[in-house]
């Protein structure tokens, strides 16, 4: 369908701040997806991973370099056009992406929000359809999550609201999918099959990127690994943990360095949230 | 916002762990900036003595007075209208009189809110700034921006217009445009509740989480998607207290509205205030007062049902998802 890479960043960079003065998040990043790729996205916290993924769905707006996915230059997308690009986009957010008193039903109405026609959509709030239901069952049942679709959004656990937001973006479809940390909330069992999704979805020809913080889980679904730090890239290649242990250290100060290294996942170093989805299995 | 209540930031702990603390214990803590020993003591007596100025010269100005009401004159008067008023009139046509017009009230109220929603709602969208990320925002200068810019100003113009004016004073224009009765007091209540509620509602969707307007729009939806879709639904509680206490403060505006010929139970009241039928005016007053804590009443019950919890968050552990907490967390 395309010839060209999904993704190609040339020198991009990104600074915040009136007329680009402020922090410098990224710069110089020259990457290349191709479709099929899983790309982990790994690096401590600020690293700008974050930003990237804004600048792939078309949120922020390039300060230098060039950008262009699916062939379209994103610094120039406007309107009409920047819709269309974004339908082809899917964004899996961190957190604080679904209205939590709405139905789950209503949430996962949202990933199609950007192709359903307005009259539709008003429709389909007034009247469920069927078809809409199974679709969003099926998607439901694959993240192991079954018989919420009713249900308010508050009322599920952390992590089943993640995987929530996992189906929501699943549901729109695109292309190409950003994962911006989908299993920072959830257990490592509900990790395991947010990833494996995504890791079919990639088999079926969708180019996913997916910012973790877990290595373990990065080396085992990943094609590749884009290491980050200090909003430059510092290791590009393939989830080999040699060649990644070699590369992230050396280029970096000791602090960067030690970030990697503990985000290994050992017991001494279980982040809050883990404490708490732990908790979250348990009550399920 | 609730960065304190973030379940997911996985900000390195191992690094703090290695670095800050250890030198947090050798060093001290930064001792926190404290006020002067001792404030201006001058500054405090000016001040008081200038809110006390304050009072004085407005007393002044309206002529308060505490012994005015204590003149043997006065007395005589008041004693005259509780006389008059004791018993209050109960006979059974003068009672079907005063329920036809509490009905009435009612109906003026009702309409008046249900109007000024949905004159409201149009107005508030294009009230509204656009939050939310960059790329959506139309380039300044261009022709986009121009119309938006213009749309902006206008609908604010029209809300201030409709809100700086009172129900009592847009009644007394309404009588003067489509004559006396119920409908001038309904065309009144909306003018007015429709600046009110246009201004709330663009405020209330203006505050929507960026980050939950940023999820609509990355999937391709337009403005008017995110808003009906996204803005509308995580407000909707709050949009809905704020209209049902719209309706209260009308059913209030709507007893008065009568003086000024518009209708409702205010008309009977000036008409027995004109004839000294005192039993009359404090059979009125007993009416509205049961009115108005009724509706009070009402109004609790809804709201309390409306922005009552959906109930588990808390054994979820979703602590930050206090519902009276959402008000506040928006703004």
């Amino acid at each position: 369908m395309i010839a060209g890479p999904v993704v190609l960043a040339r020198g991009l960079g990104k600074h915040f701040g009136p007329g680009g003065q402020g922090a410098e998040v990224l710069r110089g990043i020259d990457v290349r997806l191709e479709r099929g790729e899983m790309v982990g996205l790994l690096g401590p916290s600020g690293a700008g991973k974050t930003t990237l993924l804004r600048l792939l769905n078309a949120s922020l707006r390039p300060s230098a370099g060039t950008l262009r996915v699916f062939g379209e230059d994103l610094a120039t997308l406007r309107g009409s056009r920047l819709r269309a690009y974004r339908r082809r986009v899917a964004t899996i957010a961190q957190q604080h992406s679904l209205i939590p008193r709405a139905s789950v039903r209503h949430n996962l109405r949202l990933g199609r929000l950007g192709s359903l026609q307005l009259w539709r959509a008003l429709w389909l709030a007034a009247l469920p359809s069927a078809a809409e239901r199974q679709a969003a069952q099926r998607v439901l049942a694959d993240l192991g999550l079954p018989g919420v679709l009713e249900q308010p959004v508050d009322l599920l656990s952390g992590g089943q609201q993640q995987r929530v937001a996992v189906a929501r973006a699943l549901l729109q479809g695109g292309e190409l999918l950003l994962a911006d940390e989908p299993v920072a909330s959830v257990d490592q069992e509900t990790a395991h099959v947010i990833l494996g999704v995504l890791r079919r979805l990639a088999g079926r020809g969708h180019t996913v990127l997916v910012s973790l913080h877990q290595r373990d889980l990065a080396l085992r679904y990943c094609t590749r690994l884009l290491a980050l730090e200090h909003g430059v890239v510092v290791y590009d290649g393939p989830p080999d943990p040699a060649a990644w242990r070699m590369t992230s250290p050396a280029a970096n100060g000791h602090a960067a360095a030690g970030a990697f290294e503990a985000t290994g996942g050992t017991s001494s170093s279980v982040p809050a949230s883990y404490a708490r989805s732990t908790h979250d299995h348990i009550a399920q | 916002m609730r960065a304190s209540l973030t379940p997911t930031e996985t900000r390195p702990d191992h690094t703090t762990t290695r670095e800050v603390v250890p030198s947090a214990a050798v060093a001290p803590l930064p001792t926190a900036p404290g006020f002067p020993e001792r404030r201006s003591t001058l500054l405090n007596l000016l001040v008081v003595a200038g809110v006390i100025g304050a009072i004085w010269w407005s007393a002044a100005g309206t002529q308060f007075s505490l012994s005015a009401p204590f003149t043997p004159e006065n007395t005589k008067s008041v004693a005259r209208f509780v006389a008059g008023a004791f018993p209050p009139n109960l006979t059974p046509p003068f009672l079907l009189t005063v329920v036809r017009l509490v009905v009435e009230t009612v109906q003026i109220s009702i309409v008046g809110t249900a109007l000024a929603i949905v004159l409201a709602f149009p107005l508030s969208a294009l009230a509204m700034c656009r939050t939310g990320e960059e790329l959506s925002r139309p380039v300044s200068g261009g022709v986009r921006w121009t119309a938006r810019w213009a749309a902006y100003s206008a609908s604010r113009t029209v809300l201030n217009l409709l809100r700086a004016v009172p129900e009592l004073v847009w009644a007394l224009i309404f009588v003067v445009a489509v004559g006396l009765g119920p409908y001038p007091g309904v065309l009144a209540l909306a003018a007015h509740s429709t600046g009110v509620l246009g201004k709330l509602y663009a405020e209330l969707f203006e505050s929507v989480d960026p980050r939950l307007v940023e999820a609509g729009r990355v999937t391709g939806a337009s403005e008017l998607a995110v808003l009906l879709f996204v803005r509308v639904p995580a407000t909707l509680p709050v949009l809905l207290s704020y209209s049902l206490f719209r309706w209260e403060c009308n059913m209030r505006a709507a007893t008065v509205l009568g003086f000024v010929g518009a209708g409702g139970v205010g008309t009977q009241l000036a008409i027995s205030m004109k004839l000294f039928e005192y039993d009359s005016v404090l059979t009125l007053v007993l009416v509205l007062l049961a009115l108005v804590v009724l509706v009070d009443f009402a109004g609790q019950l809804i709201r309390a049902r409306v922005l009552a919890p959906t109930g588990g968050a808390h054994q979820a552990g979703a602590a930050a998802d206090d519902p009276f907490c959402r008000p506040c967390e928006m703004g």
